[in-house]
């Protein structure tokens, strides 16, 4: 822009130079807005510049910005300065209006896409958000054999969902066969270990008379005690990851663990161990019972259990969370591996090291939110719905 | 009395065998579902055992055979299968006891003889052994017409005693028998100790006798002569 400009200015001076030479007496001094020319001495020539200025125009009543060329030139053998002005107002207005032209035409331009894009978008995707509506709706445990997938003119959309139905339908048998697994490994574990505990029984019933032989069958059914034990619970923690229990219905969390609370206190009085309730009016949630109730008893067991003399233990139930706090010794091993399977602290050799595992499980299957920390004496285990 | 085992496992019908006969129950066996059907249709039972899972039929179905001849035995089932749904659909077609393996058979004699006492000694509310009378259903124990005041856990206990007189009794079994398999407690043997020592000290200062003897290192021994 500002080039043009500088042409037009230089273009200007060769005029008005031309025009001097040829006037015989030529006017050789003279200085308005658009122009000046003035002698200067030979030894003082200026060196031609040009510049922004901003100076008051008697046309436009204001002050506007012009552009200066400043040079000197020779008529008669004599340097004479020449400045010539142009105003720059007229350039700004065109580019003022090229540029909202061109901001108009743009926007709407984006406009159009956009209408267009969303219309096209929309119509093009709707079969695949189609095919992710069915699929979140689709559920392993309670949803039938496979998941129905809408018809659509699209390859690509064709082919996500063969594959879809093939990948569900591949991940629903092994669902089964783990299921089965499930129910299998229970009955077919546990029928060996009733034979082998009632064998031992049987012994018992007999004449023991060696000390040794006596102590020998009372490690061998403790120790299958623990494996029927452990058996058991593996089953549950499987079952539960399994998404086994279905059936929930709306249990009185408050009642259900008072009446917990009534039980374990037995045991924690025998250990001198005191056990507060703090709970509101009744606390209602959509829980199947047999799941609330294994809940509970393990975080109880695990207060007791995890506990010093004369300790103290303390629940609270509120509407958003159930508190445990129990008085312990400070845990060895880190409080985020508390919850993994067969992770035991030294002093409990008795536990087989899977409640928690069991209880974190039952807080994922239903969303609840479970927290463990250490303040010193206090473990607090709080589990948020 | 006379009681039939329905369980496929022939090692684990044995053992009830040889328990229920040291009691003077005439015990019998059938492995498989045919057997066991074969056996109801032809003899009496006073109770009967029964496995879910054999291998040639389901043991709910021999339940529902019961029923349609109209047995008056008593039916308990013993399943591997601890789910709720099982519990509740053996009870509601007409067994009077689920018992989930592995049990100890002190356990299931005691269940035995309280499904036997409900189902036949209808008329006759109390449960007397010598000089040891318990009333069930109000909770009451005597010795020789003296009263003995316990609470339910000894209560329970001495139930648990009379039902296996004679017999080596775990400490396992009883912290299963008196707080259910949901009890996971590291030193539940402690409190089934403190149990026994209120028992005993109660009985011994009605009749003069400790009949608790401790076997050592696997439990007691609840002695009669």
């Amino acid at each position: 822009m500002i080039d043009s400009v500088d042409e037009a200015l230089i273009n200007q001076k060769e005029l008005i130079v031309s025009e001097l030479k040829q006037q015989q007496t030529p006017h050789l001094q003279f200085s308005n807005e658009l122009m000046s020319l003035k002698p200067v001495d030979k030894t003082k020539s200026v060196a031609t510049s040009f510049s922004n200025i901003r100076m008051f125009s008697r046309a436009e009543k204001e002050e506007i910005p012009f552009r200066q060329y400043k040079t000197t030139i020779i008529i008669n053998h004599h340097p004479y300065v020449l400045i010539i002005r142009k105003s720059l107002l007229e350039h700004d207005d065109l580019i003022m209006t090229i540029l909202l032209t061109e901001v108009l035409l743009i926007l709407l331009l984006f406009i159009g896409f956009y209408f267009v894009n969303n219309r096209i978008l929309y119509q093009l995707w709707e079969p695949f958000y189609q095919t992710l509506k069915n699929i979140k709706q689709y559920n392993l445990a309670s949803s039938g054999i496979g998941v129905e997938f809408p018809e659509t003119d699209i390859n690509e959309f064709q082919d996500l969902n063969k594959e879809l139905e093939r990948m569900i339908k591949k991940i629903r048998k092994d669902y089964i066969n783990l299921k089965e697994f499930t129910e299998n490994a229970s009955h077919e574990l546990q029928t060996p270990l009733s034979v082998i505990k009632s064998k031992i029984e049987l012994i018992m019933q007999g004449e023991l008379n060696k000390e040794g032989e006596i102590q020998l069958i009372s490690d061998a059914y403790e120790a299958t005690g623990k494996l029927a034990k452990l058996n058991q619970a593996l089953l549950l923690l499987a079952k539960i990851e399994n998404n086994q229990y279905q059936q929930h219905q709306e249990i009185d969390l408050t009642e259900l663990l008072r009446e917990k609370v009534d039980i374990y206190r037995e045991f924690a009085a025998m250990r001198g161990l005191k056990l507060e309730l703090d709970d509101f009016a009744s606390v209602k949630l959509k829980m199947n019972n047999y799941l609330a109730e294994v809940l509970l008893n393990n975080l109880l067991s695990n207060s007791i259990k995890h506990n010093y003399e004369d300790g103290n233990i303390e629940y609270i139930l509120t509407d958003e969370s159930l508190i445990a706090k129990n008085t312990g010794y400070e845990p060895d091993i880190q409080p985020e591996k508390l919850f993994n399977r067969f992770q035991k602290s030294g002093n409990s050799q008795q536990s087989i090291g899977l409640g928690l595992a069991i209880v974190k499980a039952i807080c994922n299957l239903y969303h609840f939110e479970i927290r463990y920390t250490f303040k010193n004496p206090y473990h607090i285990i709080e589990i948020k719905f | 009395m006379k009681i039939l085992v329905v369980e496929d496992e022939k090692s684990l019908a044995e053992s009830i065998k040889a328990y229920f006969s040291k009691e003077g129950y005439i015990c019998e066996l059938a492995y498989n579902y045919d057997t066991a059907n074969m056996k109801i249709h032809v003899y009496r039972y006073d109770c009967i055992l029964v496995d879910i899972s054999l291998p040639d039929g389901n043991g709910l179905h021999l339940i529902n055979e019961l029923k349609a001849i109209q047995s008056q035995a008593g039916i308990i089932i013993i399943s591997a299968r601890d789910s709720l749904d099982d519990r509740i659909k053996g009870l509601n077609i007409g067994s009077d006891d689920y018992l989930t393996k592995p049990f100890h058979l002190s356990e299931l004699n005691a269940r035995l003889k309280a499904v036997i006492r409900r189902k036949f000694f209808d008329g006759q509310k109390e449960f007397q052994i010598q000089e040891l009378k318990i009333i069930p259903d109000e909770h009451l124990a005597f010795i020789d017409d003296h009263q003995l005041t316990l609470t339910k856990k000894e209560y329970d206990l001495l139930y648990y005693f009379m039902s296996n007189i004679n017999r080596v009794i775990t400490k396992e079994s009883i912290a299963e028998y008196l707080w259910g398999d949901n009890m996971d407690m590291a030193d539940s043997f402690d409190f089934v100790y403190a149990h026994i020592k209120n028992l005993r000290k109660k009985m011994t200062a009605i009749s003069g006798k400790d009949y608790i003897e401790t076997v050592y290192g696997i439990g007691y021994k609840f002695r009669l002569s």
